[in-house]
């Protein structure tokens, strides 16, 4: 099989694909239905401060084409994942990504520092796509001054391993986001979390969802995603994590192609998780029918490619 | 998600209801449930309940109810087509001591799988039409009431003593939980689901004392006297 090693952050991912934080929660389940060692890298639903309950039922909406998700970050809080949760990835022999989000600056602050000396994950993810609903307070999903001053506070208390900055689709202008985080440190990018979407009942007139908006997740967004990527690529060289309407091996050709360094799989890991374990297979023989021993021969001509279209 | 072959299609007049038989055995216990797609479209698989599984024929049977956009492409299957499915997911019923059954509508489906393999001491049923009482009434001595009549006030009405396993809508399982009886009612719920296993915590249940349970994970089936029906609907 084709050699899918790829290099990101400054490290070795054993393939390109990386589960993405939320769908497939803290692991355990996924863990006992797939290898974990398939995947490039296994990141963890995001986790808070304080524990929260999230969010009352119903969480999911169907779309035809997709489904809109209102989890409410629910996760045990900081301190019980790393007690409990985190070490039993030891055994999964694969990248392990953390994910954090907050409310505030304070927060971001606290559980970077504490997470700093943990050991037993690779990569720091912010998850910056939270909105901030209290009226007047800073939030980091429109505001790019702030969404900077959240790197720099999380890059002033963790030093260890890189930080990736998960944004929102709709923060806007990316290039504006993308150029605060990275003057403040940013080491990567994971573009990007999910549009939100609302649904509603036309029988009651009202939203199918208590919050009205939920994270709306569908394969028809990759073309989307792939502008948005491509146009982030001509920003930052950072590493970039693709995330947003991935199903297929072919996917990841398509979004190294846009600029993407590693590709995530949402939905999918959620759906039909023993993908996961088929698309090293497939991207290999998509590999070697283009005539590619290994995926770095595969960027190494895509790296020519940009520059002769420059 | 695995591939299997449509081996026969039955009907209730006017079509709301289906029998739909796959060439698929996979152990299913009562209770349990797969996660069932027609094609790429919709994209997210809906769960449906083991009706029937037959090991030595190699058959799954799911009884299926029109009401949108998955259901009406399942009622379109013919023998000879494929779907997908994944599972089987959820635990299975426990075995109770001759319990009562209450279903309504397809919540029949896990019941009858139940009523197939254990004994109970009666069984009631509610639907909405006519025509789906007469595809479904299919043990002797049940007891049935359809369109305006409530199977829950039916089976109040009865006074009958013992367990009680229950499927239908939430209200109906609301109603029965309520109700001021001795023994326990177990309820099997509905959820909107996404991974069926506990992952993506999409369909939660809170039960009194606070703890988030998840339906596809530690259900279907659910002490009703546990639940927070104020936070479930
Ligand atoms: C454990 C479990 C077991 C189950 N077992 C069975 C079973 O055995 N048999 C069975 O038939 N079902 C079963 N279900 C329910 C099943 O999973 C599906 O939810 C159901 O079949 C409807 O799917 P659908 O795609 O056809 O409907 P959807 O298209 O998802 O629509 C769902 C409902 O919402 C309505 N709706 C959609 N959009 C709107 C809108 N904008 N405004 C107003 N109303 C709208 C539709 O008309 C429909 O009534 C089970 C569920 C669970 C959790
Ligand atoms: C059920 C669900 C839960 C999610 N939870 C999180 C989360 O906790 N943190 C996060 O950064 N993104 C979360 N996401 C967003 C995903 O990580 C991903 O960015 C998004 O679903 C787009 O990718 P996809 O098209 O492959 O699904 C969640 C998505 C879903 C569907
Ligand atoms: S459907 Fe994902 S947790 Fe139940």
């Amino acid at each position: 099989m084709a050699d899918l090693m790829t290099m990101a952050f400054g490290m070795e991912f054993s393939s390109p694909v990386v589960v993405s934080s939320g769908p497939a929660g803290f692991g355990s389940e996924l863990a006992e239905m797939i290898d974990m060692s398939c995947v490039g890298a296994f990141t963890f639903k995001s986790v808070t401060r304080e524990e929260r309950k999230g969010n009352q039922p119903p969480r999911i909406v169907d779309c035809g084409y997709g489904m809109l998700a209102s989890i409410g970050l629910q996760n045990p809080g900081i301190e019980n994942f790393i007690s409990d949760i985190l070490p039993q990835s030891r055994e999964w022999n694969t990248r392990i990504i953390v994910s954090i989000a907050a409310f505030n600056l304070e927060d971001f602050g606290y559980m970077s520092s504490i997470l700093n000396t943990v050991e037993d994950f690779d990569v720091l993810e912010l998850n910056l796509s939270c909105p901030n609903v209290e009226a007047g307070k800073e939030d980091p999903v429109t505001d790019p001054e702030y969404a900077g001053t959240v790197v720099a506070r999380v890059k002033d208390g963790f030093k260890t391993r890189p930080v990736t900055v998960k944004l929102s689709p709709e923060s806007s202008p990316t290039e504006l986001f993308l150029k605060k985080c990275e003057d403040s440190g940013a080491d990567g990018f994971t573009l990007f979390n999910a549009f939100h979407g609302a649904r509603f009942d036309v029988d009651t007139g009202k939203p199918f969802l208590k919050r009205v908006d939920g994270a709306y997740t569908s394969p028809a967004l990759k073309p989307l995603i792939l502008r948005k990527i491509h146009l982030a690529r001509q920003i930052t060289s950072k590493p970039i994590i693709a995330s947003g309407g991935t199903s297929t091996a072919e996917d990841i050709l398509e979004y190294m192609s846009s600029g993407a360094d590693l590709v995530s799989f949402g939905l999918i890991s959620a759906i039909e998780p023993e993908l996961l374990m088929d698309i090293p297979g497939h991207l290999g023989q998509l590999l070697k029918a283009r005539g590619y021993e290994s995926l770095s021969d595969y960027r190494s001509f895509l790296a020519e490619t940009t520059k002769s279209n420059l | 998600m695995k591939n299997v072959l449509v081996e026969s299609v039955s009907k209730s007049d006017w079509s709301a209801l289906a029998l739909i038989s796959v060439r698929h055995a996979d152990g299913s216990s009562p209770g349990q449930f797969y996660m069932v797609r027609t094609g790429d479209f919709p994209v997210v698989p809906r769960p449906y309940s083991v009706f029937l599984e037959e090991p030595k024929k190699g058959l799954t049977t799911f009884l299926v109810k029109e009401r949108g956009l998955q259901t009406s492409r399942l009622l379109d299957l013919k023998p000879g087509d494929t779907l997908q499915l994944r599972g089987p997911f959820g635990k299975p019923f426990p075995v109770l001591d001759h319990p009562v059954l209450v279903a309504g509508g397809c919540g029949f489906a896990p019941l009858h799988y139940y009523a197939t393999k254990y004994s109970y001491s009666s069984f009631f049923l509610g639907t909405e039409t006519k025509e789906e009482l007469a595809f479904l009434r299919l043990f002797r001595n049940m007891k049935t009431c359809y369109g305006d009549e409530m199977v829950t006030d039916l089976f109040l009405r009865a006074n009958v003593d013992g367990p009680v396993i229950s499927c239908g809508p939430s209200r109906m399982l609301r109603t029965l939980s309520q109700a001021d009886r001795p023994a326990p009612v177990y309820v099997s719920l509905e959820s909107r689901m996404a991974c069926a296993s506990g992952m993506c915590l999409g369909c939660p249940v809170k039960t009194r004392n606070g703890e988030i349970k998840f339906v596809c994970k530690d259900g279907p089936l659910f002490d009703g006297r546990e639940v927070d029906w104020d936070w479930l609907i």
